[in-house]
């Protein structure tokens, strides 16, 4: 019996992104990631270069928490807590993790979500306005 | 600390060209007298992946295809589950899984009924 693997594609899941997220509400704009090299001495240093954006988010399809991994070179400022947004260029990749001198069998693990943008669907302090705003339309007055 | 996802929903084109092979097992809960059943694991074909495994919940299921009858599943769902081996060396290693879970699948155009379940 064969396995569903994702190997030849990246390790990337093809889920449908509107179905499985939906509409994401901000929680919380983290610290981006850098990437990190080994100096002479071998202990990892930060370069200075940032690696990811990640965001902490609500999903109100999945019901929970999830943490968004954006692209560096996507701008994030302006974003407030419970703005609803929605994601372009979802990926999903899973990823588990074990040591290998374990006793015991956990395994961390997780589904990493990237995503090349977002569009801005309202913003939390006009919730209550039934037209939804763009990121790109100029601010209500 | 964000909580996560631990299953993704598939769009339809993920089974579109999927065919049935078998009806492998019902899976049940409780033991003796008390078991009862709550999934029906199939057999299927996708191209990409060969023959897998899809869970169906019981009493979703009423079409009994044909084998190789092309069919398309409905509301698919992947849940994700790490699975540690121990090597011969007692090292442990850990691979992604995936569970394939679906409401219920639908004969194509062309596809043959060998009666209902």
């Amino acid at each position: 019996m064969a396995r569903i693997e994702f190997f030849d594609n990246g390790n990337v899941v093809p889920a449908d992104p509107e179905a499985t997220l939906g509409t994401l509400e901000i929680l919380k704009v983290l610290e981006p990631r850098m990437v990190y090299e080994e100096d002479e001495e071998g202990n990892s240093v930060p370069t200075g270069e940032i690696s990811e954006r990640p965001v902490e988010c609500f999903s109100t399809v999945a019901g929970c928490s999830v943490d968004i991994s954006f692209s560096p070179d996507v701008v994030l400022e302006g974003l407030k807590p419970f703005d609803e947004i929605s994601l372009q260029g979802v990926e999903f990749v899973p990823w588990a993790n074990i040591d290998e001198n374990s006793m015991s069998n956990y395994a961390d693990s997780g589904i990493k979500i990237r995503a090349t943008g977002f569009k801005q669907v309202t913003a939390s302090t006009s919730k209550t306005t039934s037209t939804p705003e763009t990121k790109d339309s100029p601010k209500s007055k | 600390m964000a909580q996560g996802l631990r299953s993704l929903k598939m769009p339809e084109a993920f089974g579109s060209s999927a065919r049935f092979l078998s009806l492998l097992r019902t899976e049940t809960e409780g033991r003796g007298q008390n078991a009862r059943p709550i999934n029906e694991v199939y057999e299927i074909y996708l191209p990409n992946y060969g023959a897998v495994e899809v869970k169906i919940p019981v009493g979703n299921q009423k079409v009994k295809p044909k084998l190789r009858t092309p069919i398309l599943l409905k509301e698919m769902v992947l849940d994700f589950i790490p699975e540690v081996r121990t090597l011969s060396n007692g090292k442990k290693r850990v691979t992604p899984r995936f569970i394939l879970k679906a409401h219920s699948f639908e004969l194509k155009e062309g596809g043959n009924s060998n009666g209902s379940y």
